[in-house]
C-alpha cells in the first residue's frame, strides 16, 4: 500500500485556492462521477470551487468556511488534500486543517490586482510556525498576465524575500506557474509557458515530499487515557517509542514505577507496541492505585520530566483576548490541567512574525505571544523539538481555543509561598489529606495547650515547630514550663522552636546556649508581637534563623491600626538579613465552613505574596476547622493565582 | 470525464485508522459521564460498537440506545435482539412517534427521529452521544469534528465549530449542550467494508445483494430503496465499491436527504 501524505492547501481568499483542488482532483481522476454531473452547470464552464465550498453561504461568498477533506493518488504516494479556508476570520479553521498536515501547498494569484496580501503573508508565517513545510507556491492566474516570465518572477522575488525574512527553509520548495481553471502546469505541462522547465505540480510533489518518518525510534512515551483498578490495566496511547513487554516502565508526574506486564493492540496480545498505537497493557506496580489519567510512561533511560512551568508560542487566532493572569484549561495529549499565563514575554505579528512588543499585557486577534505558562499541578510536557506529540497544546476557555507549541520547560520549585499548619486533635482526623496538599511545608504545635505524639507528627516527614508560649496567660490549658518545652524540642527532636513575646536578643542567645549545650539542631524562630522587638529588630533578626510575625498579639501592643505597616517594615528587614519570614493570625479565617473568602482575606493574601512573604501560618484555619483541607484548597487557589501575577520565578 | 480514470476510493492503513478511532472513543469515555451509542444496526454504527469494545477490551461501558420508528425492517429487529444478548449490552429502545402511513413517515422521518432522540438525551440525561457517522457519507458530513456539540435544539453550528487540531479534543459544552462523538468521521464507505472483512463484523443480510438489489445504507422501511446490484458477500461489496458510480445515500429517500446536491442530481436525471 501506499504512503500518505497530508497535504494542506492555502491561500488567499481570491487567489483560486478551491478551484485548483477540484483541476487537480479532476486532473488525477478522483471526482466522482455523481459529483462531475453537478457541477456542469446549464451550458456553462465547470466551476471546480463549487464542488469543495459545500454550503451555501460558501458559494455564494465564494469562500470556504471549514476544512474539507480529499484523497488521489499519484504513481508513488496517496495524498490526503486538507483545504482550508483563505478568509481571515477563518483562520481558527485554517488550523485545523493545517495542524494535521506535513507539506502545504501555497496558492497565491499572479493577477497584478491580487499578489502577496496580509492573508498571504499570514498563512506562510502560521505554517513556518506550525512546522509544516511548504512543498509548492502555486503562482495561479497566469493567464492575467499573458503568461510572461517576467511578472512570475516579481511574484517568486517576493514571496522568497518574505520567506526569508521570516526565516523559513525554501530549498525544497517549488514555485510553478499555473493557470487551475485549465489545469495548465498542475498534472501536465502548459504549452503557452514553455520559459518554464521546472515540474508540474503533482510531478514536483512525487519527487519531493517524504512520509514523515515514524518517531518509534524516539524515546518512550505513552500517554493514559483511562485505568482500570481491578485488571492492573491502562489505556492510552503511545505517542512515541515502543512499548515492550517486561521491561521497567516510570509514570509522571503519578511518580509510579511498574514493570510492563501483558500487551494488547486492536484486540490482538503482542510483545512490544509502537509509537501511533491505541494500546492496553497491564502495569505490575504496588502503587499502580496513584496512575490516572494524564500521567506519562517511560523508561528508565528516558524518564518523562513532570513540570510546573513552562515557555510556550500561543497563537491568538480569533476575536478574543488573553491576558496575564487569565487561567485556561490546558490540554496536551491525555492531559488536561489549569494554566495560568504568568507573563507574555514577547509579542510577535502573525502576520510577519515581527517583534511587537516586550512584556506585554495581553494579545488581541492574530497575535502570538511567548508566553510564560504556571500549572496548577504537575504536568508534564515537552519541548516541541524534541517531542511534537507532547510539545503542543490547546489553551482552552469555553469553546475558544488557542493553540501552541512549547519553547521551554522549567523544574523549578512550582511556588513561592508555603503554609505552616497548626495542629491540634481536631486536625488529627484530617492530617493524612493535609499534609498532601500542595504548600504545606511545616506542622505546628502550640506549647500553651495538650502536646501531640510527636511520634505520629514525624511520619509525615514535614518539619515540625514547637511554639514556646513564654508570657502568654490566656486560654492556656497546659502548664509546662518554657524550659521544660525547649527540653521536649530538644528530646524529641524537633525541627523549630517558636519563641513568644521576645523583646531582646538576650533572650535569643539564652535558647541558643541551651540548644548548643545539649548539641541538638534545633533551630529558633523569633516571634515579632512586641513593641521593644520593633526597637530591637536588626539585632533580633540577626541572631534568629527565621522570623514570624504574630499579628495579633503585636496589634494588642502597638495598636491593631498599625500592623499592616509593621508587617511590610518586619519584611522587609528580615529580606535584608536573609532570614525567612512568616505572617501569622487571620489570614484566612473566612475560609473556614465557606466556599467563598472574604474580599479583605483574598486582598491580604495577594499582600503576603507581594511582600515575598515565605510562609503563611494557619492557626484555626486548620486547627479548629471541621475541613481544614478545604481551607488549604481555597488558599492554595488564591496564592497560585497570586504567584503567577506577581511573581517571576 | 472522457480519458479520465475515475476512482472512487482512497484506501487508508486501516490499523491506522482504528488506532485513530480508539483513541477517539477513550478520550470521550474519559471526558463525558453519561454517555450513549446511537446503534440503528447498520454497518456503520455496529462497526462503532464493535470498535468500542475493543477499545475496552470486551467491554462496553455505555448505555446502547436505540431510537424506533417502529418502520425498521425485521432482520434489523432480529439483529438488535440477538447481539444485545451476546454482547451484553445494556440496551435501551426509545419508541419515537408511530406515524403508520409510509408516505407521511418519509415526510418526517428526520424529524420524528430528532425529537426521540432529543427525548431520549433528557430523560438518560446522556451528556455526550458516539454516533457513527463518516465524513464521505454526505457532503454535509464532510465539516465535521470527532467531538461535535449541539445545543438544545439539536442545532449543529458548523460555522463557529471548535477548534480540533493535534488530536486534542475540545470538551466543552454550554448549559443544555450535549457532544456528539464521531470515532468513524475519517473512514470511508470502501475502508469500513474492508475492516468489517478483516474482522469479521456481523452485517445485516440485507446489505447483500438478493435478486439483483442490494440495500447500501439503511434506514427505515419507507424511506430507503435498494439500489442494483450483484454483490452476494463482503467481499462483493468490496469490488463493487471500487467502481461505482453511485453515492452511498442514493438509497435514501427522506427529506432530511433532499438536499441541495440531491435535488440537482434527481433534476439531472440521474436516478
Amino acid at each position: 500500500m501506499k504512503k500518505n501524505i497530508n497535504l494542506c492547501v492555502v491561500g488567499h481568499m481570491d487567489h483560486g485556492k478551491s478551484t485548483f483542488i477540484g483541476r487537480l482532483l479532476y486532473d488525477a481522476g478522483y471526482i466522482k462521477k455523481y459529483e462531475f454531473i453537478a457541477l456542469q452547470q446549464e451550458g456553462r464552464e465547470i466551476d471546480f470551487a463549487h464542488f469543495l465550498d459545500i454550503y451555501r453561504e460558501e458559494r455564494e461568498n465564494a469562500m470556504t468556511m471549514d476544512t474539507t477533506k480529499r484523497f488521489f493518488e499519484t504513481e508513488k504516494y496517496q495524498y490526503t488534500i486538507i483545504d482550508s479556508p483563505g478568509h481571515k476570520e477563518f483562520i481558527k479553521n485554517m488550523l485545523s486543517g493545517v495542524s494535521e498536515a506535513q507539506y502545504a501547498i501555497v496558492i497565491v494569484s499572479c493577477d497584478e490586482k491580487e499578489r502577496i496580501q496580509e492573508q498571504t503573508r499570514r498563512h506562510l508565517a502560521l505554517l513556518h510556525l506550525l512546522g509544516v513545510r511548504i512543498a509548492v507556491i502555486a503562482v495561479n492566474k497566469m493567464d492575467s498576465v499573458g503568461y510572461k516570465e517576467k511578472e512570475f518572477n516579481k511574484v517568486t522575488d517576493e514571496m522568497n524575500q518574505f520567506l526569508a525574512y521570516i526565516g523559513c527553509d525554501t530549498s525544497a520548495t517549488a514555485f510553478v506557474p499555473i493557470v487551475a481553471t485549465r489545469g495548465e502546469n498542475i498534472s501536465t505541462h502548459s504549452e503557452k509557458m514553455e520559459w518554464y522547465k521546472g515540474e508540474t505540480i503533482i510531478g514536483w510533489l512525487d519527487t519531493t515530499v517524504m512520509p514523515a518518518p515514524p518517531s518509534v525510534a524516539q524515546p518512550l512515551r505513552v500517554v493514559v487515557q483511562f485505568t482500570s483498578q481491578e485488571e492492573k490495566l491502562v489505556l492510552g496511547k503511545i505517542e512515541a517509542g515502543r512499548l515492550v513487554q517486561g521491561e521497567e516502565i516510570y509514570f509522571e508526574p503519578a511518580h509510579v514505577q511498574g514493570v510492563v506486564g501483558e500487551i494488547s493492540v486492536l484486540g490482538k496480545q503482542v510483545k512490544e507496541a509502537f509509537a501511533g498505537e491505541a494500546v492496553g497493557f497491564i502495569v505490575k506496580s504496588e502503587k499502580f492505585s496513584l496512575l490516572k489519567r494524564g500521567d506519562v510512561g517511560g523508561t528508565g533511560m528516558h524518564k518523562p520530566k513532570p513540570c510546573l512551568q513552562a515557555i510556550g508560542e500561543v497563537i491568538v487566532p480569533f476575536d478574543a483576548k488573553v491576558r496575564v493572569g487569565d487561567e485556561f484549561v490546558f490540554r496536551s495529549g491525555a492531559n488536561e490541567g489549569k494554566a495560568i499565563i504568568a507573563e507574555i514575554i514577547k509579542k510577535i505579528s502573525s502576520e510577519n512574525l515581527q517583534f511587537m512588543e516586550n512584556n506585554a499585557l495581553s494579545l488581541h486577534e492574530g497575535d502570538i505571544g511567548i508566553v510564560r505558562l504556571q500549572f496548577r499541578e504537575q504536568i508534564v510536557v515537552e519541548r516541541y523539538s524534541t517531542s511534537k506529540e507532547l510539545g503542543r497544546f490547546l489553551l482552552m476557555k469555553e469553546k475558544k481555543a488557542f493553540p501552541g507549541i512549547i519553547l521551554q520547560t522549567t523544574e523549578m520549585q512550582a511556588y513561592k509561598t508555603s503554609l505552616i499548619c497548626n495542629i491540634s486533635p481536631l486536625t488529627m482526623p484530617h492530617l493524612d489529606r493535609l499534609v498532601k496538599q500542595k504548600r504545606v511545608a511545616m506542622l505546628r504545635v502550640n506549647g500553651a495547650f495538650e502536646l501531640p505524639d510527636f511520634a505520629i507528627l514525624r511520619k509525615y516527614n514535614l518539619p515540625i515547630v514547637l511554639d514556646i508560649p513564654g508570657d502568654r496567660k490566656k486560654r492556656r490549658t497546659s502548664m509546662i514550663s518554657d524550659e521544660e518545652l525547649l527540653n521536649i524540642a530538644i528530646r524529641e527532636r524537633i525541627d523549630f522552636v517558636g519563641l513568644s513575646y521576645v523583646r531582646s536578643v538576650k533572650e535569643m542567645e539564652d535558647v541558643r546556649a541551651v540548644i548548643e549545650k545539649n548539641k541538638s539542631q534545633v533551630k529558633v524562630i523569633a516571634k515579632i508581637e512586641t513593641k521593644e522587638a520593633l526597637l530591637h529588630l536588626n539585632a533580633i533578626t540577626e541572631a534568629a534563623d527565621m522570623l514570624l510575625i504574630d499579628r495579633g498579639d503585636l496589634g494588642t501592643d502597638v495598636g491593631y491600626e498599625k500592623v499592616p505597616f509593621y508587617q511590610e517594615k518586619i519584611v522587609a528587614v528580615a529580606k535584608k538579613f536573609g532570614k525567612k519570614i512568616a505572617v501569622a493570625t487571620e489570614l484566612a479565617m473566612s475560609t473556614i465552613n465557606t466556599d467563598r473568602p472574604t474580599h479583605a482575606d483574598t486582598t491580604q493574601m495577594h499582600t503576603t505574596v507581594k511582600q515575598g512573604v515565605d510562609y503563611l501560618v494557619l492557626a484555626e484555619e486548620t486547627a479548629k476547622n471541621n475541613d481544614p483541607v478545604k481551607s488549604v484548597e481555597i488558599i492554595n487557589l488564591i496564592l497560585d493565582f497570586a504567584e503567577a501575577c506577581y511573581c517571576l520565578f | 470525464m472522457e480519458g479520465k480514470k475515475q476512482i472512487n476510493f482512497v484506501e487508508a492503513n486501516l490499523e491506522e485508522l482504528e488506532n485513530k478511532s480508539l483513541y477517539v472513543i477513550r478520550e470521550a469515555a474519559a471526558q463525558f459521564k453519561n454517555i450513549g451509542i446511537l446503534w440503528s444496526m447498520g454497518k456503520d454504527a455496529t462497526t462503532m460498537l464493535w470498535m468500542i469494545r475493543k477499545a475496552f477490551l470486551g467491554k462496553i461501558p455505555f448505555t446502547v440506545l436505540h431510537v424506533d420508528t417502529g418502520h425498521k425492517f425485521k432482520e434489523m429487529y432480529a439483529m438488535r435482539d440477538r447481539y444485545a444478548k451476546e454482547w451484553g449490552l445494556k440496551l435501551v429502545v426509545e419508541q419515537a412517534e408511530f406515524v403508520e402511513d409510509p408516505d407521511k413517515h418519509r415526510e418526517r422521518c428526520g424529524e420524528i427521529k430528532a425529537n426521540a432522540l432529543r427525548a431520549a438525551i433528557q430523560k438518560h440525561k446522556f451528556d455526550a452521544i458516539f454516533v457513527g457517522i463518516r465524513r464521505d457519507e454526505h457532503v454535509l458530513r464532510t465539516k465535521e469534528r470527532f467531538f461535535s456539540p449541539r445545543d438544545k435544539e439539536f442545532k449543529w453550528d458548523y460555522k463557529e465549530q471548535p477548534v480540533e487540531m493535534w488530536g486534542l479534543l475540545n470538551n466543552t459544552l454550554e448549559e443544555g449542550e450535549h457532544m456528539r462523538i464521531h470515532p468513524l468521521l475519517d473512514w470511508n464507505e470502501l475502508d469500513l467494508w474492508r475492516y468489517i472483512k478483516k474482522e469479521n463484523i456481523p452485517i445485516n443480510e440485507l446489505y447483500l445483494s438478493k435478486g439483483g438489489y442490494r440495500y447500501r445504507s439503511l434506514g427505515c422501511v419507507p424511506c430507503t430503496r435498494p439500489v442494483p446490484s450483484e454483490a452476494k458477500d463482503v467481499d462483493e461489496i468490496i469490488a463493487e465499491l471500487r467502481t461505482t458510480e453511485f453515492s452511498e445515500r442514493s438509497g435514501r429517500l427522506s427529506a432530511r436527504e433532499q438536499t441541495e446536491v440531491m435535488q440537482k442530481l434527481r433534476a439531472l436525471g440521474y436516478f
